[in-house]
């Protein structure tokens, strides 16, 4: 069925429709999940709460933009909701001396991918939160800011903490100036 | 620096290459969460249509009512109207009649003692006394005197004489009789009045009633045969009265139903709304009644051996036959048989016709 129609089906709230719109977007999202949430379970969670609101508020879609954009900007903002429902610890960590450094790392191509995954989920919650949007879904520092309710410099020094601790946990890291 | 070396950079290349699936009991709770959400907007919808329904047919009720009460005080002010001036007049026109004989006697003593006093009584009298009942008569006794006295008037012309005289004497006692008895009229409907509030406020003035209810439910199918249907239920009911004969019902039962359909065996628990109107036609000790509306029908567990059969919320059409006996002055026994037709049980098309027959016994305490 063509988007838009099915589109339209949703927003009559036909189950039909819903079901065919979760089986066209589940995967895409729940790896969007799996890279901003703990583990799988939450991943899990939170992509059901995402298409409970992608559901909820698709009448709202006014067809302007990228649907799937749409809803994987809905899908971050409930992980975020979910991590201001718990926030942990705020770790207000202002060192200029670690911004301007770059952390590197080499070859990690043979490190399988659920490794990886797993070391970013590992992050403390804040920290992956702002590697993952920085480096992986390319948001600013400024909107990070905004979205997380931190300053620009803390979102700053959050990433490279970020980067740091994913550098010593992922296997033969090397550090370059 | 190098670019490709960045951290970030390298995790990005490599997790874009990340596969994954969701668990299916993902769905099976969206899914869950998605009709648990419909059914809550159809129950909002189908309480509010059955208010609005109440509402139209309580006022429709006691609109029938008022203008039925009115309609028959009218009517029995009218026939007491009625009956009370024929009485008047039979008695006024007996008392008359006794008149004339009486004046047509003392007007022969005096046609034989004093022919002048006769004289006195002539038809120049008569013509000035126009509207005075007694004039009247003496204008009947003239009449009668004359053609007592004078035998050359012919007999048509006493008879036309006094035939007018009479029907004029008639119109004159029926205005007296109504201005006489104007005040007795209102006397004797005030008596009725009272009498009748007298006897309003010895009957039962209750107007709600509340009944618990145990039932034996038969669940059927109309066009499948099945087996192992009977479970044991429970409810409670509301009911206002509008009039003397018609009821509006509402409440709740729980109905944990059960049937095996060519193998498949179904166990539901449906909470049951029923909306009703209840038309009792006759208060005595025992009163035959009938009930008919619909029930509004929220899943609340199912279990079933075929995975594709979904239930959901349903709505169902209710009608059946029962019976109240008074065992005290509030206190009644309910037996009814209530046959419900379920509308749209299935989410999915399905061959299987549910009903319900519900055979109940409450007991009924009215405030």
């Amino acid at each position: 069925m063509d988007i838009d129609k099915l589109i339209k089906r949703c927003k009559k709230q036909k189950l039909d429709a819903q079901s065919q719109l979760y089986q066209l977007y589940k995967d895409d999202l729940f790896i969007l999940c799996l890279k901003y949430c703990r583990n799988k379970e939450e991943a899990q969670d939170n992509l059901q709460d995402t298409f409970l609101e992608i559901f909820q508020k698709i009448k709202n879609y006014k067809g302007t933009g990228s649907f799937e954009g749409w809803m994987k900007r809905i899908t971050i903002n409930k992980a975020i909701d979910k991590y201001k429902g718990k926030r942990e610890i705020n770790f207000e960590i202002n060192d200029n001396i670690l911004n301007g450094t770059e952390i590197t790392i080499e070859n990690i191509e043979t490190i399988p991918l659920e490794e990886i995954l797993t070391q970013v989920q590992n992050l403390p919650s804040q920290y992956r939160l702002v590697f993952t949007m920085y480096e992986l879904d390319n948001y600013s520092h400024k909107e990070i800011a905004g979205l997380l309710n931190i300053s620009e410099s803390t979102s700053k020094s959050n990433l490279h903490r970020a980067k740091k601790l994913l550098q010593t946990k992922i296997p033969r890291p090397t550090k370059a100036s | 620096m190098d670019s490709k070396n960045n951290i970030g950079t390298q995790i990005k290349s490599r997790l874009e290459h990340l596969s994954a699936s969701p668990d299916a009991s993902v769905w099976e709770n969206i899914e869950k969460e998605l009709k648990k959400k419909r059914r809550k907007r159809v129950i909002f919808f189908w309480w509010l249509s059955s208010g609005s329904v109440l509402t139209v047919a309580l006022v429709t009720a006691l609109f029938y009512g008022y203008s039925t009460s009115k309609n028959i005080h009218q009517e029995k002010t009218q026939d007491v109207k009625k009956t009370i001036l024929q009485k008047n007049n039979t008695e006024d026109n007996t008392d008359l009649n006794e008149e004339l004989i009486t004046s047509s006697k003392s007007e022969e003593q005096q046609k034989s003692s004093a022919p002048i006093k006769v004289n006195l009584l002539g038809p120049s009298k008569n013509k000035t006394s126009s509207k005075a009942i007694n004039e009247s008569r003496n204008t009947e006794n003239t009449s009668t005197i004359a053609k007592e006295t004078n035998n050359t008037s012919s007999p048509t012309k006493e008879s036309v004489t006094q035939q007018n005289n009479k029907t004029e004497l008639e119109e004159e006692l029926s205005i007296e009789v109504s201005d006489v008895t104007s005040n007795e009229e209102t006397k004797k409907l005030k008596e009725i009045d009272e009498k009748q509030k007298d006897s309003t406020e010895n009957k039962d003035k209750s107007r709600w009633s509340v009944t618990p209810q145990g039932l034996l439910s038969y669940y059927g199918t109309l066009k499948e045969s099945s087996s192992n249907n009977t479970s044991y239920n429970y409810g409670f009911l509301a009911s206002y009265k509008m009039n003397s004969q018609f009821y509006a019902r509402t409440g709740i039962r729980l109905l944990n139903l059960n049937q095996d359909i060519n193998g498949i065996s179904r166990e539901v628990t449906y909470y049951q709304f029923p909306i009703e109107i209840k038309y009792v036609p006759f208060q005595h000790k025992i009163n035959p009644y009938a009930v008919g509306g619909f029930s509004y029908y929220s899943l609340r567990d199912s279990k079933t051996n075929v995975s594709n059969q979904d239930f959901q919320a349903t709505v169902g059409l209710n009608a059946g036959l029962g019976a109240e006996v008074k065992l005290w002055k509030k206190t009644f026994v309910n037996f009814e048989s209530i046959f419900n037709y379920q509308l749209m049980p299935f989410s999915q098309k399905s061959d299987i016709k549910p009903y319900i027959l519900n055979l109940s016994l409450g007991i009924e305490y009215r405030f």
